[in-house]
């Protein structure tokens, strides 16, 4: 019998790597199983030939569309993301796997399709940040694995750090760099925001949930 | 001997005691317990006084001496637990037995919460509906001194009372008429000799735990004339190793003479595992109108004159909805409201599909449509009307927990009543799979796992959306069901799902099923289903489906008859092998109580002709897992069921969303019963209302409603 049983579960491991790769047709309800698995591999094998991407400031100018880059350090995976949508004072960037960071002036405030995802938040403006003027509350609202809302309550002291020069893409910024060092229930971060002269962010780092933690973004163009 | 009234007046008192403290006592959180050989809450061998936590599923295999037990147990409220067990015993040599194996169940439920002062006391029934091989029943006080240092003490009954008794203070202990088993053997419950078991357990590092008890089973039946091991000592020792959150293992040494290990699995229903976070692209975000002052122009509502302008739009909501590979059913438009009726395939959150099809509409429609009536259509079915105001939409995007605001401003609705649906030109009338598949049996009397593979395609043909003609058909490859031990019978049954077997025993293809199925939602609250052909592997006929459901109610209703017959076990087109017809249906009764414990009633005629009901207990998490236990009582008399006495099972459901975080409607349902015998069997027909239906109504809807954002 114990034969029997051990060739038993060698057939169900052996049909259950079958199940995933060849079901096919055009019921999704029949092959959702199929589909998942193969997306996920299709993503395994995407994140481990994704290398950072080559831009010029020559193919920037051609193009002459917004772009921003976003890299997940977390993830080693960088992005060069798009406009896809504007609601207010909030753009939604949208990276070409589908995933999306909406920015309000800037600021992260939502993520979509990253996995943990930010999913809104109530966060300081550009403008509060810009002026360095001490302390904030931020809320960061989560799905939590109960399908139910989950609240990330944090304190945060923001901090001018001074006058710098950054580059991005060949060209230079005289910014000027702020800091935003938060701290909530188990969790602590540093954002820090390089603003241009204008008052726009040029470039950030940000800290967006526990299992992405922070993504810098670059403004590419314009 | 002990005076049985002291006894009990001493019990009287503890007790009385007990519930005048446990309302002064503080709430308070416990180290959780670690389960034991039998995959109960325990020592090593022994249960203990905690529950597991609320919700948690486990399963537990142990082996040692030649005993294997796999468990899977469910804390089903926070105060009680069941488990089912399968235990094989080598070498038990009796009855024409080589291997023994046996299935047994257990009940416990918590009389006392732990407090600072008190310990957690249960009383708990171990394999009281079995044959009684391992029949016992105990209380067990359990008590953290200290976050890392845990003390058991109880007394036992039946096997846990078997070593060094003290005495029987409930009087003896009859002897059980095993007979057909599966009948609870209340007659024997804490009588007999009574004696005393403990242990302790130190929780010497975060991974690491060691245990010590003292067992009271003397394990009469393995060690006397079996010989399956030597009972050397009541002294029990053991290590516990909590490798992940839900993988845990242990080793023991066991009665002085034997070394027993076990490996659990843990599961939290209720979460997603951890590091499993929603899978799957991003919706497109809401589009927003442009100011009404500032361009007024794109608000007229000329554009509803325009001719041919609906179809434009139709053409250009419907791949934005098939980007999720949802499907658009109909659209209709006036200056300022647009009702969808659309097709969820993809997400098992029904919030998300919603959140999805409103954001698909806000990027196509006029600005001047300003209310949405979004439908999802299941079979044709138009299930709920979710209204919502697109400026909401707008306004709540990115506003800080946007989705708990904008459930604020939807209303729900029922659509019954309306007029037939219309079936869009965009409909895929054909849809096709073929995949392998798999065919499990548990737990038969002769083997723990029995398995089928083999090659399935099946096939939807859609003559108009809620008219649906379907099929499937199987060419087994390779496996054993057919060797399944083939069930003792009598005479004067039918034979219905005892015959299993043969059914499996087919190396030519096989037509599963072949049906054609109608079905409407003809008035408020109301919907139906007539379905007929070859519904099911082993019947075919007509079968016809009545559901009263309110969109917000408890409590719903329904009623089934079928007249079916018997198809034959090669199952292409014929019934002539047993020529049986029956009559059969049912009335049902579904009630939630809310938390997710839900009820069913279903009383009727089954299979075999016999009369009678099930009673059906589950227990539903948001996430879409659900675990229930379900008895069937009818006329059929025990002698005439034969082994179990009567049918009863636990049906598990795993939703693939939980398991891959990837948007999936698909679930993974099982349903283990002890033994499959002939009596309370019923009808498996495909497509019944209730979970159709019941996905797109206001619980299930708003259980997952985070998502509609997501």
């Amino acid at each position: 019998m114990g034969k029997g049983a051990a060739m038993n579960w060698t057939a169900a491991a052996a049909t259950a790597g079958l199940l995933a790769l060849v079901g096919c047709g055009s019921d999704i309800d029949a092959t959702a199983d199929s589909r998942i698995v193969r997306d996920y591999l299709s993503k395994v094998m995407q994140s481990r030939t994704n290398s950072v991407p080559q831009i010029t400031r020559a193919r920037l100018e051609a193009d002459a569309l917004p772009r921003i880059k976003v890299a997940i350090d977390s993830r080693k995976m960088t992005a060069i993301l798009g406009k896809l949508a504007v609601n207010g004072p909030v753009v939604t960037w949208v990276a070409a796997d589908g995933a999306t960071i909406a920015l309000r002036d800037g600021v992260a405030i939502a993520t979509r399709g990253l996995g943990d995802d930010l999913m809104s938040s109530y966060a300081p403006t550009a403008n509060v940040l810009a002026q360095a003027a001490g302390t904030l509350t931020r809320s960061h609202y989560y799905i939590d694995g109960r399908d139910k809302g989950l609240a990330l309550t944090l304190r945060c002291e923001v901090r001018a750090m001074g006058d710098e020069t950054i580059e991005i893409v060949e060209r230079s910024y005289r910014t000027r760099h702020i800091s935003e060092s938060c701290t909530g229930t188990d969790v602590a971060f540093e954002n820090h925001y390089w603003f241009e002269k204008g008052g726009s962010i040029r470039r950030s780092t940000q800290w967006i949930s526990p299992e992405i933690k922070s993504v810098q973004i670059d403004v590419l163009y314009p | 001997m002990v005076d049985v009234t002291r006894v009990c007046v001493k019990i009287a008192a503890f007790g009385a005691a007990v519930l005048t403290l446990t309302a002064a006592a503080r709430a308070q959180e416990f180290p959780r317990p670690t389960l034991n050989l039998y995959g109960a809450a325990g020592g090593i061998d022994m249960p203990s006084g905690q529950p597991a936590p609320d919700g948690e599923y486990s399963t537990t295999h142990s082996r040692f001496a030649g005993i294997s037990r796999t468990t899977l147990s469910f804390q089903l409220a926070p105060r009680l637990s069941g488990s089912f067990r399968y235990t094989g015993i080598l070498n038990w040599n009796f009855g024409g037995f080589d291997t023994y194996y046996d299935r047994s169940f257990d009940a416990r439920y918590q009389l006392l919460k732990e407090s600072e002062i008190l310990p957690s006391v249960t009383i708990g029934l171990q394999d009281f509906l079995g044959t009684g091989l391992f029949s016992g029943e105990y209380v067990a006080a359990t008590k953290n001194l200290t976050p890392k240092f845990r003390v058991t003490g109880g007394i036992g009954w039946g096997r846990l009372g078997s070593y060094n008794s003290v005495g029987s203070p409930f009087g003896e202990r009859p002897t059980n008429n095993i007979g057909l088993g599966g009948k609870a053997n209340y007659a024997q419950w804490f009588r007999g000799p009574m004696a005393p078991f403990g242990g302790v357990e130190w929780q010497a590092t975060d991974k690491i735990s060691l245990k010590a008890e003292y067992s009271s089973d003397a394990y009469t039946s393995e060690t006397g004339p079996r010989d399956i091991f030597i009972h050397k000592s009541p002294w029990n020792f053991g290590v516990g190793y909590q490798l992940s959150e839900r993988f845990r293992f242990g080793a023991y040494y066991l009665y002085g003479s034997e070394v027993g290990v076990t490996g659990q699995l843990l599961i939290d229903p209720s979460r997603r595992p951890r590091n499993m976070a929603i899978q799957g692209m991003a919706p497109f975000p809401v589009a927003v109108r442009p100011s009404r002052t500032a361009q007024p122009q794109m608000w007229s509502q000329d554009w509803v004159n325009v001719p041919g302008l609906d179809d434009k739009i139709k053409a250009a909501v419907a791949p934005l909805l098939a980007a999720d590979d949802m499907m658009l059913e109909r659209l209709t438009l006036s200056a300022t409201r647009a009702e969808l009726r659309f097709r969820n395939k993809t997400f098992g959150a029904e919030a998300q599909a919603i959140g999805r099809a409103a954001r698909a509409l806000s990027r196509v429609l006029p600005a001047s449509v300003e209310t949405f009536d979004l439908i999802p259509v299941v079979k044709g079915m138009p299930l709920t009307r979710v209204t919502l105001q697109r400026s909401d939409l707008e306004a709540l995007e990115f506003a800080p927990q946007g989705e708990a605001a904008l459930r604020l401003r939807v209303s729900y609705s029922d659509v019954g009543g309306v007029a037939e649906m219309v079936s869009d030109d965009n409909r895929q009338p054909l849809t096709w799979g073929l995949r392998p598949f798999t065919r499990f049996s548990f737990f038969d009397p002769g083997n723990p796992v029995r398995m089928d593979v083999g090659v399935r395609l099946s096939g939807n043909y859609e003559i108009s959306p809620n008219l649906i003609l379907s099929g499937a058909f199987a060419q087994k490859a390779g496996g054993n069901l057919d060797q399944a031990r083939a069930s003792n019978t009598v005479a004067s049954v039918q034979r219905v799902r005892s015959e299993a077997t043969k059914y499996n025993d087919n190396d030519t293809p096989v037509m599963e099923s072949m049906t054609l199925a109608w079905y409407q939602h003809p008035a408020r609250n109301i919907y139906t289903r007539l379905s007929g052909g070859y519904l099911e592997r082993m019947f075919g006929g007509l079968s016809g489906e009545v559901l009263w459901r309110p969109i917000d109610s408890k409590l719903a209703l329904g009623a089934e008859l079928n007249y079916v017959a018997q198809r034959n076990t090669d199952q292409r087109l014929g019934f002539d092998e047993y020529d049986y017809r029956v009559l059969t249906g049912h009335v049902s009764a579904y009630y939630e109580f809310g938390e997710g414990y839900l009820a069913q009633l279903d009383a009727g005629r089954y299979l075999a002709g016999d009369i009678g009901a099930t009673f059906t207990l589950a227990r539903e998490f948001d996430s879409g897992w659900r675990i229930g236990a379900f008895a069937t009582l009818t006329d059929m008399s025990a002698e005439d069921f034969g082994e179990g006495s009567f049918d009863k099972g636990i049906n598990l459901t795993i939703p693939l969303n939980w398991l891959t975080g990837y948007s999936s409607r698909k679930v993974y349902s099982t349903t283990i019963r002890p033994v499959t015998r002939d009596g309370g069997a019923r009808l498996a027909v495909n497509g019944r209302l209730n979970a159709l239906v019941r996905d797109y109504h206001t619980k299930r809807m708003d259980a997952q409603w985070e998502r509609v954002l997501r």
